[in-house]
């Protein structure tokens, strides 16, 4: 199984690596919107997407809307990754086919639970 | 989670860094929605990673700032210049809590009371808001402080995530890399792995191994190149910090000032980066305090009524320089003599004489202040002298240029790099030392007929006269106690030209090897204490050398600094077309050191046998027809003689009338040989600023014997 990390900060990226890691996960980084939709049109294929809301260069909407107009990884469940501030993206991000949002801060567990309503269930 | 924890820091402070830039050009462009997106994000992102790690008090203020900035971004705020100041307080506000983590690991316990004045501050900017009926807003509007629910989700991180350890790492312990640039770095130290394995399948005698060797040198000369580039930081990162600084000191001084940057991509070395920064930080401070006048007196000098600072960097010979011009009052060169001349730091003579250049330097010089009043802005006890010692002490240099009623330029010239110096090496007692060359200002070779001749003693002072100015010399060896090898004025010698924190001197050192690029390496503490080396280095003939802190040299030499030696030159150059002219006996009292006394006070010269000289009270005395004269022996001549057992020698005597309070009395002066009877100027200013009496005599400064001085002989003539 393998997931995309999309956040600009490095931090979350990393703090989702080593999470994601425990539970078996291969992961792979983007930094913004279009650095994702980039590692997505070099045809790789990933079971799921943590997608920040709120970055520079292309917002979380915005990608997610585009990878799915442009069909990249139609199979990839996206988890918007977000903040109570951002909220009001969240409905309009699932309109526009996330699957499923995740609250920062989170924990493990709440990651674990949020995974598990996906269909992944931890290794 | 150490490391998460500082990268977390590293992360906020970058943002931070980039907020505080964001905003002050929001200020200038209130529209820009791109730069409220970035001010937004860096808050946001705070808000959202500190709830990992458990920092209850960043985040409660991160969250006022970051719905207060929500606000902002949705168009219900306006830009304001009090929401840019709220901004500017939080900004400040996330850092001090930045800062205590980094330190201490924890955020502090007095959390509640300090900030709370500031989240009353934020969430009275915000209400100031028109209130928006936005559906989905409403769920965390307008109260933004301690929510329950959010209480429970942080008590739930927390009690997952561990708190955080103490963070090791900062942001200025660490440093962003290009990754092409660390992936170059890779490749070439493939090259050098492949270079060595080649070499060691080869030998000195094979047919490659000198291609091999030239390879070795081209990669290990690129890859220097490449961790050279790593290191280098633009200054735009500096740069940065100024608009806000700039902004707040214009606010409190009354000014209205802009700030311009060009070539801030202009990169330097990280270490040198940190080392300029206060100098610069000074010179911007003052450039808004003392050098941009008020509004009204700059309209009224028909100037706009903003002032300007702009902060130039660009690449110049080999090393970078930072420019801080404003264009304000300039510098009143006369304001500068005048306090210059009150310190005591010149005298009046000097200052009239001045280029307007020189005069502006004069403002480097240690105890010279320009602040008219200690302004609370500028007067922090730091002078424009430390600046100067800053920039020095990193090899660099810096110097004023200024121009009444248009403005004020501050040039500051810094190497590119710290770790790698140009230097010229030097032999002395059979060491080598290097130089570097930033220091060095030129090379003389002193051939031994002229060796002699060449070095001048004042007093205990060895001076060299190099196109008509007295430099002093400082014999390396016998500072550092290394034992007289080769070096004595008997022998020709070379004298490197060095110039340092004011200082200008020359060093006379045996032999010059080759100028080269060495690789500075600290020394331990041991050979620290000496304080005479600011490194070591291993040569390229695998030879260890030590590197000579110019500065200290010349400190621990006694050279004084160059305003000083500059002055005394020039009076004694003043002095010489005015002083009338007077007949002096030029001789050698001790070796090599011309006396002189006025022709006039000299009755005789006498040879007298060692023999015929009697000793009484410790006093040597001479019966000179029928008279008792005392004798006077200040290079300990016949102590000498007389060690030597050189009975039957003769002693030169000059018989003196001297005038002294009882009336005129003779004595005897011995000398070792007379050199000369010639028309000279006595340097009358220089002796009352020394106490000691000098004169030109055939263009050679010669001491005029104490005793027997200008106004000794004057005094005489009139009992006469």
């Amino acid at each position: 199984m393998r997931a995309l990390i999309v956040d600009d900060s490095s931090f979350i990226r990393d703090y989702l690596r080593q999470l994601l890691d425990r539970m078996g996960i291969a992961c792979e980084e983007a930094v913004d919107g279009s650095d994702a939709l980039e590692v997505l049109a070099e045809a790789q294929a990933f079971d799921l997407m943590l997608l920040d809301v709120n970055m520079p260069v292309m917002d979380g909407l915005a990608c997610v809307k585009a990878l799915r107009e442009a069909r990249l990884g139609p199979e990839m469940k996206v988890m918007m990754v977000t903040t109570e501030a951002d909220h009001s993206f969240i409905a309009a991000a699932l309109d526009n086919g996330a699957d499923e949002f995740l609250m920062k801060p989170f924990t493990p567990e709440s990651l674990r639970e949020k995974m598990a309503l996906l269909g992944f269930t931890a290794a | 989670m150490d490391d998460l924890t500082s990268e977390f820091i590293a992360e906020s402070q970058e943002g931070l860094d980039r907020m505080e830039r964001c905003l002050t050009e929001l200020e200038v462009r209130p529209d820009d929605g791109a730069l409220v997106g970035e001010i937004f994000r860096a808050v946001h992102t705070i808000k959202g990673t500190t709830g990992f790690l458990g920092f209850d008090r960043l985040e409660k203020l991160a969250h006022t700032g970051e719905h207060l900035l929500g606000s902002l971004r949705d168009g219900k705020l306006a830009v304001t210049s009090e929401l840019i100041s709220g901004l500017l307080s939080l900004l400040d506000g996330l850092r001090a809590i930045l800062v205590l983590i980094e330190e201490t690991g924890g955020e502090g316990t007095r959390a509640e009371d300090e900030d709370s004045a500031l989240i009353a501050e934020l969430t009275a900017l915000n209400g100031h808001a028109p209130l928006s009926v936005d559906a989905v807003d409403g769920v965390d509007e307008p109260n933004t402080v301690g929510m329950p629910h959010q209480e429970v989700e942080k008590a739930n991180s927390r009690a997952a995530v561990a708190p955080a350890a103490s963070a090791m790492g900062s942001a200025d312990k660490t440093l962003r890399i290009d990754v092409d640039v660390l992936n170059r770095m890779m490749n070439l130290v493939g090259e050098l792995v492949l270079t060595r394995n080649q070499m060691l399948q080869s030998n000195m005698e094979a047919a490659n191994f000198p291609e091999l060797a030239r390879r070795l040198d081209s990669v290990t000369a690129d890859l220097r190149e490449t961790v050279m580039q790593a290191r280098m930081q633009p200054v735009g990162n500096l740069f940065g910090k100024f608009p806000r600084l700039v902004r707040d000191l214009a606010r409190t001084c009354g000014r209205d000032v802009r700030i311009e940057f060009s070539g801030q991509e202009t990169g330097l070395d990280k270490s040198l980066l940190e080392a300029i920064k206060d100098p610069l930080t000074h010179a911007v401070r003052n450039a808004v305090d003392h050098g941009i006048e008020a509004p009204h007196v700059r309209v009224l000098a028909g100037k706009p009524a903003e002032g300007c600072v702009r902060l130039r960097a660009f690449h110049q010979s080999g090393s970078v320089v930072i420019e801080v011009a404003d264009d304000g009052a300039g510098i009143g060169i006369e304001r500068v003599l005048a306090k210059a001349v009150e310190r005591n730091l010149v005298t009046a003579e000097h200052a009239a004489e001045m280029s307007e250049r020189e005069a502006l330097q004069l403002i480097f010089l240690p105890g010279f202040s320009t602040a008219a009043a200690v302004t609370n802005v500028s007067g922090r006890g730091v002078g424009m002298d430390v600046v100067r010692a800053n920039v020095e002490k990193v090899g660099g240099s810096v110097e004023i240029e200024s121009k009444m009623g248009v403005g004020t330029t501050l040039r500051m010239r810094v190497p590119l790099t710290l770790a790698i110096v140009p230097a010229l090496v030097v032999r002395s007692g059979g060491q080598s030392f290097a130089l570097p060359q930033t220091a060095l200002v030129e090379l003389v070779y002193v051939p031994r007929r002229e060796a002699e001749k060449a070095v001048e003693k004042i007093g205990a002072a060895a001076l060299y006269r190099l196109r008509e100015r007295l430099l002093p010399i400082v014999w390396l060896d016998r500072l550092l106690g290394l034992g007289t090898q080769y070096t004595d004025e008997a022998h020709g010698f070379y004298l490197a030209v060095l110039e340092a924190e004011g200082c200008r001197y020359g060093l006379v050192v045996d032999d010059l090897l080759a100028p080269e690029e060495i690789v500075v390496k600290p020394l331990s503490s041991v050979l620290r204490e000496i304080g005479l080396f600011s490194g070591a280095t291993v040569l390229g003939n695998g030879a260890l050398a030590l590197i000579l802190d110019i500065g200290a040299t010349a400190a621990r030499a006694g050279v004084k600094p160059m305003e000083e030696v500059a002055e005394g030159v020039a009076l004694v150059e003043a002095k010489t077309e005015q002083a009338e002219d007077v007949s002096f006996m030029v001789f050698e009292e001790r070796a090599k050191e011309r006396t002189a006394l006025p022709l006039d006070v000299v009755e005789r010269i006498e040879s007298v046998p060692l023999t015929q000289i009697e000793y009484a009270g410790g006093r040597a005395l001479l019966q000179y027809r029928g008279e008792l004269l005392p004798l006077c022996d200040d290079g300990n001549l016949l102590i000498e003689m007389e060690d030597r057992e050189q009975e039957e020698s003769l002693v030169t005597v000059l018989i003196c009338a001297h005038a002294g309070t009882g009336g005129r009395h003779r004595i005897g002066m011995v000398v070792r040989r007379v050199l000369d009877v010639s028309p000279g100027r006595m340097l009358e200013e220089y002796a009352s600023a020394s106490g000691m009496e000098l004169a030109l005599v055939k263009e050679k400064l010669t001491m005029v014997h104490r005793q027997f001085g200008a106004k000794a002989a004057a005094t005489w003539k009139e009992v006469a």
